[in-house]
């Protein structure tokens, strides 16, 4: 089968200072798209024979978050200990799998989340000079790419209400200069915009008091400010990155598991299934472009290639086309069992992982999609892979992996 | 003539190297540490500490132990800023102070998270060595270092042919367990071996209750109403043979006693399985002496609990999971009667996860000991 995805996609690049072209600096990697056009991991690996595992290295605890790739480290938290109170940042040398430095400290926030989660459940996040880990906590490290802390806050210290026994994991944002955490709960619930280098709180903005594990998604335009879109299971708000400022609101709920992804003048929200709107610059609001709840993402994020949009819930991968929402093709992936990672496509193929670590490779086309290898890492995968170069960085619950040809250096 | 002049040259040598060396050495004043010491969270404090972490640029290793001893005092958020700094600093060639870190580790007195990280370091590349050392950390002071030993005393506990012996291993790691979870895997496993132990009594839960509900909340609307029987129980003039109105009709007290082990108290059996309602729950305990505790509550309905008429924890989640010392505040136990009131909310909610109403509390101290009161009267 032919796979035909055109790259039409003309997502804007954030601009981080010093960002790399094999950089995968955040949740869903460069403009939260989580696709890269030129790479080809394979397509083939395999955990018990070593097949295209570059290397693998255990790690110091759970996680449930994806790795983030800034220049040659790859870059990983975890938790564990008493309570899951230990929760620590790793860097990992891309190329050997050695780790580089590592920092630890105690969570000072609410450290309880369901068994299935962990304290470390965010995917850190990078402007190419710093990291900045979060954690289910609460807690916000930043760090130098030497692994030396820059700042720390403890939210949770500071607003004591924050907090979710079943666990949060809203990854942190990275939009120049600014950091943005939501931090949503039935308790003081609010997002927030903190200085990358110093630390200060920019803005802090009341959400509303209801769990929510979306993460905030970036939206670039050339000739506007940046935004970001925040969006909850009662609203949606676009708010300016630096200031927090809103541009527009919406009174509707979108999911709050998936995130939105904003390309261009829309905004493709996980709502009703999926929903797209369209900038209005005349009136400054958005309007509703087209809505198809047979397009569903599930836990994961939605994705788009070209003229596709691709969602994937219980195993079931939907594509539809983006212009107009229309459903292409539905594709059931065999025994999937449950998929929370947000898979990437790289090229042409589509990666997607289940809890189990049971990776399906997808040609995805415009009239259909093809498993072309199912591959098997033995371990739990609930975040999402980093994409650099032609390797794909894989956090399951206590390894990270690297598959890339293992031939190749 | 000249081997003075020599000499003369290399004392010179010696005093600038001595004079640089002691300018190196103290060029990190005490104020960077003491600044992170007493980091207080907000922009203040952030501001502070990030002014005093980048006084650390041109630290060295001889820096380490200062900073490793000031985590004793610091605040949290301060504790974790040494804790990062000291990493950091380790990592510049902390193998060449092994002798004093060992001492540093094996000294209780010292910060237990700091002990812990330098466990760690001084073992990085010997897991086995690592646990040989924890396992002899049963009765650590350090509760991050005794829950890694029990865990792993325990597994091996597990592993003993003689059940006799066994049993001894595991009661004794029961005694000095402190983390919720860990007491209740030693419970199960004493119990099994036939030797059940009491939990309520390990962990200082009250199991004694009188309880009076069910009052209105529908639409999550009465969390802050201060209803009468609120009003006398904090007021301590609590008479449990009165009525109340409540949500429907009179209500009266129900003297109610748990025979959970983890002290949970279900309130929607008692209550009919109430919806949009509160209960609240009452009871007087007496002390034999002052001392500073800990109230650790745990419910997943919204919640107040007031000690001796002074709210000390107020939490409007509902239905977000329920642990053992999900909400802790600290109280002051006086001698004699104490009085304990809970205020527990349950909301509307249809999905089938939503429907327990249920509490457990205990009194402690800060390290989750039990604090027993001399009598429930």
């Amino acid at each position: 089968m032919r796979c035909g995805i055109a790259v039409l996609s003309s997502f804007a690049t954030l601009s981080f200072a010093n960002a790399d072209a094999n950089d995968w600096l955040q949740f869903r990697g460069p403009g939260a798209s989580s696709y890269q056009s030129q790479a080809t991991p394979p397509t083939e690996f395999d955990a018990a024979s070593g097949n295209n595992i570059q290397w693998k290295v255990d790690l110091p605890g759970r996680s449930v978050g994806g790795a983030i790739v800034v220049g040659d480290q790859v870059i990983t938290t975890s938790s564990s200990g008493m309570d899951q109170r230990r929760i620590f940042v790793t860097s990992v040398s891309s190329k050997s799998g050695e780790i580089l430095w590592e920092q630890n400290i105690v969570a000072r926030g609410r450290p309880f989340c369901h068994p299935y989660s962990a304290n470390a459940a965010p995917t850190p996040a990078s402007d190419g000079e710093r990291i900045f880990a979060f954690f289910s906590s609460n807690d916000l490290i930043a760090l130098n790419l030497k692994g030396e802390v820059v700042w720390y806050r403890s939210l949770a210290s500071e607003f004591t209400k924050a907090g979710n026994d079943t666990g949060m994991s809203s990854s942190p944002l990275v939009i120049e200069d600014t950091v943005i955490v939501q931090v949503e709960c039935q308790g003081e619930s609010f997002a927030a915009g903190l200085d990358n280098a110093s630390g200060e709180l920019l803005w802090k903005i009341g959400r509303p008091h209801q769990a929510n594990w979306s993460s905030p998604a970036p939206w670039i335009r050339d000739g506007m400010d940046s935004m970001v879109v925040l969006t909850s299971g009662v609203d949606v708000k676009v708010v300016n990155a630096r200031t927090g400022a809103e541009l527009v609101s919406l009174d509707r709920g979108a999911s709050i598991i998936s995130s939105a992804l904003a390309l261009n003048d829309q905004v493709l929200l996980a709502e009703g299934g999926l929903t797209t709107y369209q900038w209005n610059p005349t009136t400054k609001q958005l309007d509703k472009l087209w809505q198809n709840n047979k397009l569903e993402p599930g836990n994961s994020s939605p994705i788009t290639v070209g003229t596709s949009v691709i969602a994937i819930k219980g195993g079931v991968l939907s594509v539809g086309d983006i212009r107009d929402g229309s459903l292409r093709y539905k594709t059931r992936l065999p025994d999937s069992g449950s998929i929370w990672s947000t898979p990437v496509v790289c090229k042409d193929h589509l990666y997607a992982f289940t809890d189990t670590g049971r990776c399906f490779v997808v040609a995805v086309g415009d009239k259909a999609a093809t498993v072309v290898a199912t591959n098997e890492l033995g371990e739990m995968v609930l975040g999402s892979p980093a994409v650099s170069g032609n390797a794909l960085f894989i956090r399951s619950n206590t390894k990270l992996w690297k598959i890339a040809a293992t031939t190749s250096p | 003539m000249k081997k003075k002049m020599v000499r003369t040259r290399i004392s010179s040598v010696a005093m600038a190297l001595l004079w640089y060396g002691t300018i190196v050495a103290n060029e990190l004043p005490e104020q960077a540490i003491v600044d992170l010491q007493t980091v207080v969270p907000g922009d203040d404090g952030n501001r502070t500490a990030v002014a005093a972490v980048a006084r650390f640029k041109n630290a060295s290793v001889a820096d380490l132990l200062p900073v490793l001893r000031a985590m004793k005092d610091a605040t949290p958020v301060g504790r974790n800023y040494l804790a990062m700094v000291a990493n950091s600093l380790y990592r510049k060639g902390g193998d060449a102070i092994e002798t004093q870190l060992e001492e540093f580790l094996n000294n209780p007195s010292h910060d237990g998270e700091a002990r812990y990280m330098v466990l760690q370091w001084l073992t990085a590349k010997d897991i086995g060595a690592r646990n040989t050392r924890l396992m002899l950390m049963t009765e650590d002071p350090s509760l991050e270092l005794r829950f890694a030993a029990i865990d792993l005393v325990m597994k091996e506990a597990q592993e003993l042919s003689d059940p006799d012996q066994k049993m001894a291993k595991l009661n004794e790691l029961f005694d000095s367990a402190r983390q919720p979870a860990q007491v209740i895997a030693l419970a199960k496993a004493l119990n099994d071996l036939g030797r059940p132990v009491d939990m309520n009594k390990h962990f200082g839960f009250v199991t004694s209750w009188n309880l009076i509900g069910p009052f209105d909340n529908m639409n999550e609307a009465h969390f802050d109403t201060v209803y009468d029987v609120e009003r006398d129980l904090l007021e301590k003039t609590s008479d449990t043979s009165l009525a109340y109105d409540g949500k429907h009709d009179k209500v009266r007290w129900l003297q109610h006693t748990t025979d959970n082990q983890e002290g949970v108290v279900n309130v929607a059996e008692l209550f009919n399985k109430e919806k949009g309602a509160i209960v609240y729950a009452y009871q007087k305990l007496d002390f034999d002496e002052n001392q500073n505790a800990e109230l650790r509550l745990g419910t997943i309905n919204a919640n107040k609990a007031w000690w001796n008429g002074e709210l000390i924890t107020a939490n409007k989640v509902y239905h977000s999971a329920m642990e053992i010392d999900q909400y802790v505040g600290q109280i002051n136990v006086k001698p004699g009667a104490n009085h304990l009131v809970l205020k527990l909310c349950q909301n509307e909610q249809t999905q089938n996860w939503a429907q327990d109403w249920k509490f457990q509390i205990r009194v402690c101290d800060s390290n989750g000991t039990a604090v027993t009161p001399k009598s429930i009267p």
